[in-house]
């Protein structure tokens, strides 16, 4: 928590057309730290991602990298920015360049971004982080279909470090991968973080991954950050009643009544954000407030926030 | 107790009758030019009223299990073993006799609603050519019955819903449609196969609720297929736990997801992460590819309870332990 944070968003927000994808979004991620965004499909999330890293622009809001403001970098002075945040994508088949050997995929950015003497020094690091993900040298001359979707996500994993990142966006990185393999992805990825102190905003919809990687996590739905706060406070104390209800949705947790639907309906389209709290058609606790007002953040200590009317009572 | 124990009288209680019963069912593949086994000595059974769960990780052979049972294994395939549906053996069926068998006593509730359905057939039409062909109904007594199932798996204005189109719904309600259509024609066995995987939680939770309802509703034998634990503790009441296309445990929900006795089932859950922080532990090396299983135990290679023993194939009945395919199985609870 004391850390400086080393990326910072205020009240970012993204359009498609009038489709409003993301919505006056804070972030703050400590230097060093894990920090998860869950949430259901079309929460935004992965948006969220691309525009931190500037894959996509912003409609409005900023991004700070450190001291950088990243929305006001352009061309060169953007690309060598770039070198300091990379990304795992989810799916390790399509993420790989096919054509390219593995050892390409693990030198080119690092000549991209001027990194090594020459080729040998480029070739040499490259399997230094292979032997780093639990991969042979001799997979430097092979090609991504040579591989299993655990070992492809290795080689990702690896590709990401290349460039001694600073920042590494996770957008559900284990989500294709059988759980005996995933268990593989989430220590090693536990491993180089510890490792290298890399920063990561690790982005899924898998509650019990999320528990197990993050130390900071925020909750979305349908745009906007519901509730964020510390690990054990949002498993352990949910004040949010989508926190509450998406923990409770879980297999396996307990069953009032015998039901295990907690929600009703499902999460509304972004082109028709519900007034006032945009959770509130689902909301069990939705009252008259809730249609007219939107909900500001409640801070409930240990750096903990909701946004929910409730919270004044 | 042996899941073959268990054989189908017709006629008998309808507490205990068991609807689908596989013994050593088996598939191979034609692969450069000869048979490959997929899957081998698959044996388990379903009764009336039982959710029983296949379960395991992608390549154990639990869908193409699935489609052995449903008489759709890939083209050029060859399935062995016994396969009895409400007590007749399938396998020897006309393809005719064993189409109209499927029809009017299997259900199948996909994964993809959205690949599994039609895309340019109204709804409507899709429920109503399975009504008319299956119970004989006309296209108009159809349609009503089709309103009705509408209504029953929870989709709001189901007239409205019959006139549109598949990509008009949610995932969601997608899959509702397919559990309407897996009933309309009151099946006996409904094969769901991963059927909550590509929905978000809280949508997961409301399927779920459904099937629970539908399955008591419509006392049906239900075969769950997935690779999620969680679920399978949740929904089901026994498990069969696959691995290289062998079963390897069969035993209730419960203890499958609490106490299994097979190492690889323990590997499964101590891969998943739980409520504590403890690091995983991951299942090292990865699964044997098909045609390149090991000859003994196909798990030994990755088993950290393997010794030589374990060169030979252990049985399913005979090892130590009943209904777990193991020389070691792990005999205490843990938690």
């Amino acid at each position: 928590m004391s850390a400086p944070a080393l990326l910072e968003t205020k009240g970012l927000t993204k359009s498609f057309g009038n489709v409003k994808a993301v919505r006056d979004v804070d972030l703050s991620i400590p230097r060093g730290s894990t920090f998860g965004l869950v949430g259901e499909s079309g929460s935004g999330k992965s948006t969220v991602a691309r525009l931190v890293l500037r894959l996509i622009e912003p409609t409005s809001g900023e991004i700070r990298f450190g001291e950088t403001d990243l929305r006001a970098l352009k061309g060169d002075k953007l690309r060598r920015q770039r070198r300091k945040m990379q990304m795992i994508f989810q799916d390790p088949f399509g993420s790989l360049n096919l054509r390219m050997t593995v050892g390409e995929t693990l030198t080119e950015p690092q000549s991209v971004h001027g990194l090594g003497r020459n080729d040998a020094e480029r070739r040499a690091r490259g399997e230094a982080l292979l032997a780093e993900v639990g991969l042979p040298a001799a997979a430097m001359d092979r090609f991504p279909h040579e591989f299993s979707g655990g070992q492809r996500q290795r080689i990702a994993i690896a590709r990401a470090l290349a460039t001694e990142p600073e920042l590494i966006v996770a957008d559900e990185p284990v989500s294709a991968l059988d759980v005996s393999v995933q268990a593989q992805i989430l220590n090693l990825m536990r491993d180089m973080q510890a490792e290298h102190g890399t920063t990561m905003l690790f982005i899924s919809h898998d509650l019990r991954v999320v528990q197990y990687m993050c130390d900071q996590i925020a909750v979305m739905y349908l745009g906007e950050i519901m509730e964020r706060g510390p690990r054990h406070r949002i498993y352990e104390m949910p004040q949010h009643p989508y926190t509450q209800a998406l923990l409770s949705s879980v297999p396996g947790s307990p069953k009032e009544d015998g039901k295990r639907a907690k929600l009703k309906g499902e999460i509304p389209s972004a082109h028709s954000v519900p007034s006032g709290c945009a959770f509130r058609t689902r909301c069990p606790h939705a009252f008259d407030r809730c249609k007219v007002e939107v909900p500001v953040m409640h801070q409930l200590g240990e750096g903990q926030e909701a946004a929910c009317h409730l919270l004044d009572r | 107790m042996s899941p073959l124990d268990m054989t189908a009288a017709p006629g008998a209680g309808t507490e205990t009758k068991v609807v689908l019963e596989a013994e050593n069912l088996g598939v191979a593949l034609p692969i450069d030019g000869k048979y490959v086994p997929i899957t081998t000595d698959v044996s388990f059974s379903v009764r009336r009223g039982e959710a029983v769960a296949l379960v395991g990780e992608s390549g154990c052979g639990k869908s193409m299990t699935a489609s052995a049972i449903m008489g759709l294994p890939p083209r050029g395939a060859k399935v062995t073993g016994r396969l009895r549906i409400n007590g007749r053996d399938v396998l020897d069926l006309s393809p005719k006799r064993r189409r109209a068998l499927c029809g009017s006593e299997i259900g199948f509730i996909f994964q993809e609603p959205m690949t599994a359905l039609h895309p340019t057939l109204r709804i409507g039409r899709q429920m109503t050519d399975t009504l008319c062909h299956n119970l004989g109904l006309s296209r108009s007594a159809a349609m009503t019955r089709a309103a009705e199932l509408l209504d029953l798996v929870g989709i709001p204005r189901p007239k409205d819903i019959l006139k549109g189109y598949v990509h008009q719904l949610s995932g969601g309600m997608r899959q509702r449609v397919m559990i309407a259509l897996a009933l309309s024609c009151d099946p006996s066995l409904v094969i769901a196969d991963e059927p909550t995987t590509a929905l978000d939680v809280t949508i997961q939770a409301q399927v779920l609720d459904l099937m629970e309802k539908m399955r008591r509703e419509f006392d049906v034998a239900m075969l769950f297929i997935t690779h999620d634990l969680e679920v399978v503790g949740d929904f089901c009441d026994r498990a069969v736990v696959m691995y290289a296309g062998d079963v390897v445990e069969t035993a209730t929900a419960a203890e499958v997801t609490r106490a299994p006795h097979h190492p690889y089932t323990r590997g499964l859950i101590d891969a998943v992460p739980g409520t504590g922080l403890e690091r995983l532990v991951p299942i090292g090396g990865s699964v044997p590819q098909i045609g390149a299983w090991p000859e003994g135990c196909r798990f030994a290679p990755r088993c950290s309870r393997a010794t030589e023993k374990c060169a030979i194939r252990p049985p399913l009945e005979g090892a130590p332990m009943p209904d777990v395919r193991c020389w070691h199985p792990l005999t205490e609870e843990r938690t």
